[in-house]
């Protein structure tokens, strides 16, 4: 478990830690010399045929060789894959986090604050000596200039008596502002003990369940070498399983590197038996995933068939006035709901031929990412191909966001947001529907809490390595942009556990877990929000500060709110409905249209800030 | 050989695929060390640092060292033993184990450190 300080994670040597996994790469290609000259001067050269003949010298040269395979495979999978790699990630992991402390530390010390508390929960309070400047009416420079008044010049005059008038001011505008700096600190460090504790599971989940060496000549070589080739022949099914069921400690860039060191027969071998260790798994590429997935659709129908019609049998056996049939019915309905979710998603996506489909308007195809029936249900699916777009949009819904909605509302939006993104730049862009956490159900209690949030967490910055690491050629530009609840995730995804995103956009912000921009991991200048002006979310900021705040300290851009009251005397509707209005078209006759919001939205997307209104 | 229809053992060849083998282990030893050495100098200042990462990684190239270029030394070393009897006095594959290169040793490769042969799982 990490544990660093502030302090410890500003004086690492980040440049050290690259270096060890350079020479880890550079003894591994040291090593694979030495496997060559076993290939060429033993097994080839003096142990040629021609030299040494006979059943035995078949077997020798035969396990030699199999020697030499095991070694290159542990010299591929564990020092490259695991050990250099792992190296150079924590490596530009912590430099990023102590590029953050260069920035803010010397903010918190300019002013006067102390850092105190556990370094888990950093506290950023007020020094002692703050606390009398204020006191005694000589506040620093900088607090009058954020407050608005002259420094007083140590008499009593009209400028102490205005700093006397305006304490309570100055005292919660340092206090905010040390909160602030409080977020920012907290979600350094817990971006960098995130990072540190995933790169130490990579190392140590590495030796938990390593193949088997080839047995030693000897007496017992001929019962254990058939144990040693079933092993070899299991070894690429057992990484696979345990990468799919979180167990292999890998990231995505690692999962993307033992993917690409696969023989094509492995691949489709995986395809073919366990899609289920294929197609939820970010590092994997994409083409690959939505064919695993378009499987795992098929298998789940099926499923739920079979399960539908055994629980339609069992009920036509019970009383009906019984609660045992009420239970059972209850049951029936959920999968019947499910089905019917999962059929629609698949209609959605694929062509009656069982090809494909491609959204017409920008003419990309959709590709299935992941899907889960758990809970109100879980949905990735991408227009056009992140692996080689340009640049990538990831929408991240809020409250109500379920299952259903990946082949309804929530696609809609998806689609407008591609259809926006291909209408403001020639560079392809891929408009991905994320629905990979369990959003809340309601917006009281549940979108009130921050839980949905920090357990999607994980999952949300995953996804945005996986992008990174299946990226062809440069990486694209991505963005994430969250609505209502879905901010919050995002916000909270960036601030605890880091996202490898370009752009953040919040629209219609709940609060997204932190008060400043600064905590977010991502340049201010790429954090962007909005929320129209009759939008209901403003008066209930309940995740902290709203993005659109000046003192939150990213971009706004500009909204409209089009939808009306349906009734003058319903005067809620306008500001509930405008809440999801910002993806308005106006494709439907009547239909309200942001086509502000949506520009600006694509605009960003598609790297043309300047043109953002 | 018993058993093989076909039968051919050019034991100077033979010697010398043992001594590439020998030399193979050798290298892969002493780069290991070397490497697995200097993964533990840098682990050290990250343990220091309070960090997961370095225990982590000072545990990784211990395990490196033991268990899988270990391995494959280990491997080598064996099948160059054996390959060295082989070519004195041919045996199969079942019969060997590391005593009988230990009677051979001491003649061909006096260098090699057979007094360890009792310690190694086959002896």
């Amino acid at each position: 478990m990490s544990e660093m300080t502030w302090q410890q994670l500003r004086d690492l040597d980040c440049g050290a830690v690259r270096a060890l996994g350079d020479l880890w790469k550079s003894h591994v290609e040291t090593m694979l010399d030495q496997t060559e000259r076993l290939r060429a001067d033993v097994v080839e050269g003096h142990l040629s045929v021609e030299n040494f003949e006979s059943d035995t010298a078949t077997q020798v040269r035969e396990h030699i060789t199999l020697t030499a395979d095991r070694y290159e495979d542990d010299l591929s999978d564990y020092a490259t894959t695991r050990i250099a790699t792992t190296l150079h990630e924590a490596a530009d992991a912590f430099e990023a986090e102590q590029n953050e402390l260069k920035e803010l530390i010397p903010l918190i010390e300019s002013r006067d604050f102390d850092i105190e508390g556990p370094h888990k929960e950093y506290d950023v309070n007020l020094s002692g000596g703050l606390h009398q400047a204020i006191l005694t009416l000589d506040p620093p420079q900088w607090l009058c200039d954020m407050v608005g008044i002259t420094k007083p010049s140590g008499f009593w005059d009209w400028d102490t008596l205005k700093a006397l008038f305006n304490s309570v001011d100055l005292y919660g505008t340092a206090i905010g502002l040390a909160g602030q700096y409080q977020d920012w600190l907290r979600a350094v460090m817990s971006r960098a003990h995130d990072a540190d504790d995933d790169a130490a599971a990579a190392l140590s989940e590495m030796s938990d369940n390593p193949t088997e060496l080839p047995p030693h000549l000897g007496a017992t070589y001929d019962d254990l070498i058939d144990d040693y080739k079933e092993g070899v022949s299991d070894e690429v099914a057992n990484e696979a399983r345990a990468i799919a069921e979180g167990t292999s400690g890998m990231s995505p860039e690692q999962v993307n590197q033992w993917w690409e060191n696969l023989s094509d027969a492995e691949r489709e071998a995986l395809l073919e038996e366990h899609p289920e260790w294929v197609g939820p798994v970010d590092g994997i590429p994409t083409e690959y995933r939505d064919t695993a997935n378009r499987v795992l659709l098929d298998r789940n129908i099926d499923s739920l068939d079979s399960q539908i019609a055994a629980k339609e049998q069992a009920l036509a056996g019970m009383d009906p006035d019984s609660d045992e049939y009420e239970r059972a019915k209850e049951e029936l309905d959920g999968l019947k709901g499910d089905r019917s979710d999962l059929v629609r998603l698949q209609e959605h996506i694929t062509n009656e031929d069982g090809s494909p489909k491609v959204y017409g308007i920008t003419d990309q195809q959709y590709y299935l990412l992941g899907f889960d029936t758990e809970g109100s249900g879980k949905a990735v699916v991408s227009i056009g191909n992140p692996d080689t777009a340009d640049n990538v949009n990831a929408y991240v819904p809020g409250t109500g966001g379920n299952l259903a909605g990946a082949s309804g509302g929530l696609m809609d939006r998806t689609e407008t947001m591609a259809r926006d993104a291909d209408n403001a730049s020639d560079a392809e862009t891929a408009t991905v529907l994320w629905l990979g956490y369990d959003a809340p159900d309601s917006i009281v209690p549940e979108a009130m809490q921050s839980k949905w949030a920090e357990d999607g967490s994980k999952a949300l910055e995953r996804f945005t390595q996986g992008v990174r690491a299946t990226a062809e050629g440069e990486p694209s530009n991505l963005t994430l942009t969250g609505h209502s609840y879905g901010t919050t995730m995002v916000g909270t995804a960036a601030a605890t556990q880091g996202v490898e995103a370009d752009n953040l956009v919040f629209i219609g912000s709940p609060g997204v877990g932190v008060d400043t921009a600064s905590a977010l991991g991502v340049d201010e200048s790429n954090v962007w929000a909005s929320t129209n002006d009759e939008d209901v979310i403003q008066y209930g900021p309940v995740h902290g500060n709203a993005p659109v705040n000046e003192s939150f300290g990213g971009n706004t851009f500009t909204s409209d709110s089009p939808r009306e009251k349906t009734e003058w005397w319903k005067f809620w509707e306008g500001a509930t409905e405008n809440h999801s209005s910002y993806w308005d078209d106006g494709s439907e006759p009547g239909e309200a249209n942001n086509e502000i919001s949506r520009s600006n939205q694509a605009h960003i997307v598609t790297g043309q800030e300047d043109m953002v209104r | 050989m018993a058993g093989a229809d076909v039968f051919t053992l050019d034991p100077d060849e033979v010697h010398k695929s043992v001594a590439v083998l020998f030399e193979i282990e050798a290298d892969v030893k002493s780069q290991t060390d070397s490497m697995v050495a200097s993964n533990a100098d840098a682990a050290a200042p990250l343990t220091a640092a309070s960090t997961a990462l370095g225990p982590a990684l000072e545990a990784a190239g211990e395990w490196w060292k033991i268990h899988r270029a270990g391995g494959f030394t280990g491997l080598l070393g064996n099948t160059g033993e054996y390959l060295a009897v082989c070519a004195q006095e041919a045996v199969e594959v079942d019969d060997f184990n590391a005593g009988t290169f230990a009677s051979v040793a001491g003649d061909i490769y006096p260098d090699r450190a057979n007094a360890t042969a009792s310690s190694r799982p086959d002896w």
